[in-house]
């Protein structure tokens, strides 16, 4: 048995450790420790060695240097079964034996606390139905497995693993080929066992926001390392993950928690004028079709200002909270110069953003089109008359056509 | 109260129920094949006489002797036999988790040709002569033992089974590489007598050989029942295996050493005899609806008994008093047994 | 397997066989047309011949220099009188004896110890014939070089790649094997090739007067002995169909053959039981197992199968096996016969020695 008073913050732990295939190491240098009830998300591409890892900490591969350690003891020394009773895992294979039950599989779980025929007893039975109800399965308990969805397989295979009562569940890929649904859900229960269950979680993820959004400690497996080891929060930046992926295409933004693509203009600019979050719709599709994004007077860490950011938009901001400055407005009004057409997103119109209203009636004056997202009514209340020269849009597909018709024109005339 | 605190044990009590059914089943098989083939020969044996000569006990009578020391051995052959290349089968196809894998895919019917072809194809045997009549028999157990060796050892060093299913595979294909040399050298007269122990039969067992191969497979079928814990988490592959608990090394050496002793018993004894153990484990498998090697072992081998004592009263039947070979009919009520449940199966779906 | 297929006889049963000896002058004299077992031969104008083979395939026999049929493939042409013959088998290559044609051989199928004729020996000591290699597996290169007039072999997988080389083949056996009628007159299908039909005539005559000599002094035999013809193996067991000429001959010859019921097209596997009871019954046993093939003597017979052991030829009777002559005996059919005869009867046939066969030693 495990030393019950292991510190509960050295759960699983490893030191100097090297992984890796026939003494080539993949990954060395590595200490770290997982405390129990830790949620820990690994990140990093594809063939970093996030497997290998994960296949070291379980026991099954020797580790090339180092050692890890479970509940305060060498991993070395401890038979199979002892591992077993405490450390559960959940690979990527997801063959599914024909002609046995979720509850058979699950009770495949009890195998490390079974005698020595694997004969099933009341505590068997008691712990299975408890698994299966634990990850939401138990209505799947009779049916084959190899009648169910990849999801649903999962579920049961995290039950299963739920079966052997472990203290650590190592996870590979856990959400791969999973749809939304199934990939909440199972995300919702990693979690659920890390609060209560106080089971510590490590588990490969390729979903950088579910990763931001559910994990405790994020580690950055890449380079022949781990990178990073601590709170996504300070560790998922876009730099780290840029440096992480190789990322050139693409951007993260730690606020938002998304990766954007980052623009390749082809097409001309084209000023957007936005906030409060109106805008992010439509600056994506701008970006998507290729036009120069510009865009103003943003306040910094509005919605829109973040994702104008991520999108490589060139922008005119000022400090939040503050109504528009001189400076800014004129700044915006050269950058508007030039552009195919000046859009007006339909943004709230507030005391520190009336300004902007300002910048689209200048715009129009100076004879720039003006696509403007609101209705022709909201419109005729805020202009009056000068109204007429704004051309209205319901949504931004409507805009994206009046755009390219604009861009047709131009490069004809 | 949820619905899943009523159902643990609902399913495996469901197989448990139809396993028991199936066992009954097949024990009635086994004694209704059993005394089929006692009483069914080239000699015509009344039911009644049957009776009595089996009262009787072995006596110098020629019918007696033909009952109890040429139908019944063979009989009881076939059924050992059967009982120990299904289970071999099955083993193998948990191990490698394919499903096309029979008891020889590791060259041990390789291995026991290539020494019966030594001694029976070159003047070797002449030299032999003492070992009579257990000389075959004892090339067949050395060459066979000699494969289980061979794979047993790469099986400690290997780490993936696909790795060993293909070295069994290669050591299959040099050994029959050196057998085919040995026929293309050996003599007209001489090459019969290899030809007709590669078709293989359960035909001319003497007692204390019979004993030795119930013995020793009855050992061996009780073993592996001892593996069958172990064995059902082999259904998810070696890391999950290992990762619940199962010393993945000790136990692939256990799989290996099991199966292809299973094996070797048979071949040495009988010559290769096709199909039982690639079939039956299907057959077993799909009328009792589990994977669970728990159950499965005991069907597979009573299925294997029953399906080889009935092929072997086919074959010495069908054509009496000519042989038919015993792997031709096998294959013949096999293969299309296994397409059936496949299909059925597949239905199922 | 060459063996047992040369001695088995699918075709006719014995009364068949005799009736058909009987005949047989009426079948030599038809001369348009003659079958022979599966084989056939039909005579044309000007000496030519079309022939049917084993796998009746149709086969032209030209006399050299006339003009060949037209429109007929060359390899499906054979010029004749042969002058250059490569045969495999050593059953037909004796036959030539008969025809007094063994010059003509250019080629057999194996090496010189496996060959018990002199002009055989001779000839592959000094190079005018030349062996082959093995009847499965033809050195093409060889062939090619002999040139040969015709191929006599059994094996059909032979004939597209021969036919490329211009090499005619005659497949010398048939979908069954030789019955005993078709054995005797397979020397009139040979005749015609080597241009010696009176020859063939004699020889059938002489085998089938000494069919009758035997059959005749046979019938006033006080017993008629026991006989099964097989080989015992360890635990299995193979015998000589009812229908094989061997088997045709021990009833010939004063024999009662126990297993004329079985049915087959050469030497086959029987059951143990089976064997065991008709063994038990049996006064003479021969077997293809020899001192050569690794069976010294009935004890280790018995000992091979010691099921057997108790059985009366084993135990008590005569074990017989046929030394390697035997197989090339062709042109001794009226001494292979007399032969078995006197081994059945030996009283009857006081005078004949035993040249072909061996008693199996006690020990």
């Amino acid at each position: 048995m495990m030393n019950p008073d292991a510190s509960q913050a050295n759960l699983l732990a490893f030191h100097q450790l090297a992984v890796g295939y026939d003494s080539r190491a993949v990954l060395s240098g590595l200490t770290q420790t997982v405390a129990a009830g830790q949620f820990v998300a690994l990140l990093g591409p594809n063939g970093a060695g996030k497997t290998t890892l994960l296949r070291t900490l379980a026991g099954l591969l020797p580790p090339l240097a180092g050692e890890v350690s479970l509940g305060g003891r060498a991993l070395a020394g401890l038979t199979p079964a002892e591992i077993a009773r405490t450390l559960a895992v959940v690979l990527t294979e997801r063959h599914a034996p024909a002609m046995l039950s979720a509850l058979d599989l699950v009770y495949l779980g009890r195998t490390p606390h079974t005698g020595f025929l694997g004969r099933i007893g009341p505590q068997d039975r008691e712990r299975a139905a408890w698994a299966l109800e634990l990850v939401g399965a138990g209505d799947l308990a009779r049916r084959p497995m190899d009648q169910l969805s990849d999801g649903e397989r999962q579920k049961v295979m995290l039950a299963r693993a739920l079966a052997q009562e472990p203290r650590v569940i190592l996870l590979d890929e856990p959400t791969l080929h999973l749809d939304v649904k199934h990939r909440l859900e199972v995300m919702t229960i990693l979690r659920r066992l890390c609060r209560q269950q106080g089971i510590a979680v490590v588990a490969s993820l390729h979903d950088v926001d579910l990763a931001l959004r559910l994990a405790d400690v994020v580690g950055l497996v890449g380079r022949g390392g781990i990178s990073a080891w601590g709170a996504p929060e300070k560790e998922l930046t876009a730099a780290s993950l840029a440096a992480l992926y190789g990322l050139e295409q693409a951007r993260f933004s730690p606020h938002l928690g998304v990766m954007e693509l980052t623009a390749e203009p082809g097409r001309e600019p084209v000023f957007v004028v936005c906030g409060g979050g109106s805008g992010a719709g439509l600056l994506r599709a701008l970006a998507k079709q290729g036009f120069a994004l510009k865009t103003g007077v943003l306040h910094e860490h509005d919605l829109d200002c973040l994702v104008a950011q991520s999108l490589g938009a060139q922008m005119v901001t000022q400090a939040p909270f503050q109504p528009l400055a001189e400076e800014a407005f004129r700044l915006a009004c050269r950058a508007m110069a030039g552009c195919l057409a000046v859009v007006d997103s339909g943004f709230p119109l507030g005391d520190e953003n009336r300004g902007n209203l300002n910048l689209l009636r200048q715009a129009a004056a100076t004879g720039l089109p003006v696509l403007s997202l609101r209705s022709p009514e909201e419109l005729a209340r805020m202009l009056g008359d000068d109204a007429a020269a704004w051309r209205c849009c319901l949504d931004s597909t409507q805009v994206l056509d009046q755009m390219l018709q604009l861009g047709t024109a131009s490069s004809l005339g | 109260m949820s619905e899943a605190m009523i159902l643990p044990g609902a399913y495996f009590a469901q197989s448990s129920r139809r396993a028991g059914w199936l066992y009954t089943v097949l024990v009635v098989l086994v004694l209704v094949a059993l005394v089929l083939n006692l009483g069914h020969g080239s000699l015509d044996i009344g039911w009644s006489e049957l009776v009595r000569l089996l009262l009787d006990g072995p006596n110098d009578d020629p019918r007696s002797l033909v009952v109890w020391n040429i139908r019944l051995p063979r009989a009881l052959a076939a059924l050992w036999g059967g009982a120990c290349l299904a289970v071999s089968g099955l083993l193998l196809q948990v191990y490698f988790r394919n499903p096309i894998v029979g008891p020889f895919i590791l060259g041990i019917s390789s291995g026991a040709s290539l020494m019966v072809a030594l001694v029976m194809l070159t003047t070797l045997s002449l030299g032999l002569a003492a070992l009579s009549p257990y000389l075959v028999t004892l090339a067949a157990f050395a060459g066979s033992v000699g494969a289980l060796l061979l794979v047993v050892g790469i099986a400690r060093r290997m780490r993936q089974g696909v790795v060993l299913l293909i070295i069994g595979l290669m050591i299959g294909y040099l050994t029959s590489a050196v057998t085919s040399l040995l026929v293309a050298f050996a003599e007209a007269e001489r090459l019969k007598g290899f030809t007709l122990w590669s078709l293989g039969s359960f035909s001319g067992y003497r007692w204390q050989e019979l004993q030795m191969v119930m013995l020793l497979g009855g050992s061996l079928l009780v073993g592996v029942y001892g593996l069958s814990k172990p064995l059902n988490a082999f259904l998810l592959g070696e890391d999950y295996a290992q990762s619940m608990g199962v010393n993945v090394r000790t136990f692939r050496v256990l799989i290996i050493f099991f199966s292809c002793a299973l094996a070797a018993l048979v071949t040495a004894t009988a010559g290769p005899v096709a199909f039982i153990g690639l079939a039956v484990p299907h057959m077993a498998r799909l009328s009792l609806g589990t994977a669970d090697n728990r159950l499965l072992l005991p069907a597979a081998a009573l299925t294997g008994g029953v399906i080889t004592v009935l092929c072997d009263l086919v074959a010495r039947s069908l054509f009496a008093p000519v042989e038919t070979p015993l792997s031709a009919v096998t294959s013949f009520l096999g293969a299309p047994v296994v397409i059936l449940l496949m299909l059925k199966r597949k239905a199922a779906l | 397997m060459k063996q047992s297929i040369r001695l088995a006889g699918v075709g006719l049963a014995l009364c068949l066989a005799l009736v058909a000896l009987a005949s047989g002058p009426a079948l030599a004299a038809a001369p348009g047309f003659q079958a022979i077992g599966e084989f056939s031969l039909r005579g044309l104008e000007g000496g030519r011949y079309e022939i049917t083979d084993g796998l009746g395939r149709v086969l032209h026999l030209v006399p050299r220099g006339m003009e060949p049929p037209p429109g007929v493939p060359r390899h499906e042409i054979i010029p004749i009188p042969v002058k250059r013959v490569v045969m495999t088998g050593g059953r037909d290559v004796s036959m030539l004896l008969a025809l007094d044609s063994i010059a003509v051989l250019v080629g057999v199928d194996g090496k010189t110890a496996d060959w018990k004729i002199g002009q055989v020996r001779d000839g592959l000591k000094d190079g005018r014939i030349v062996n082959v290699g093995r009847s499965h597996s033809l050195d093409y290169e060889l062939l090619a070089a002999l040139k040969p007039d015709v191929l006599f072999t059994w094996d059909e997988a032979q004939i597209p790649f021969l036919a490329d080389l211009g090499v005619p083949v005659v497949i010398n056996y048939g979908t069954e094997a030789r019955t005993l009628d078709t054995q005797i007159n397979f020397v009139r299908f040979l005749a015609p090739f080597v241009g010696k039909e009176q020859m063939a005539e004699a020889y059938v005559a002489r085998v089938k007067a000494a069919l009758d000599r035997v059959a005749q002094r046979a019938k006033n035999a006080p017993s008629r002995p026991k006989v099964i013809w097989g080989d015992v193996w360890e635990k299995r067991v193979m015998v000589e169909p009812g229908q094989s000429w061997a088997a045709q001959l021990v009833d010939l010859a004063g024999g009662d053959y126990l297993f004329k019921d079985v049915r087959g097209s050469s030497c086959l596997e029987i059951s143990l039981e089976r064997f065991y009871s008709t063994a038990k019954q049996a006064d003479v046993m021969f077997t293809y197992r020899s001192p050569e093939s690794g069976m010294a003597s009935k004890v280790e017979l018995a000992r091979t199968n010691p099921a057997l052991g108790d059985t009366k030829p084993l135990a008590s009777g005569r074990v017989f096996f046929p030394l390697p002559e035997y197989n090339q005996s062709g042109h001794r059919m009226d001494e292979v016969i007399e032969e078995i005869a006197a081994i059945l009867q030996p009283q009857l046939f006081p005078e004949r020695k035993i040249t072909l066969f061996h008693a199996l030693p006690e020990k």
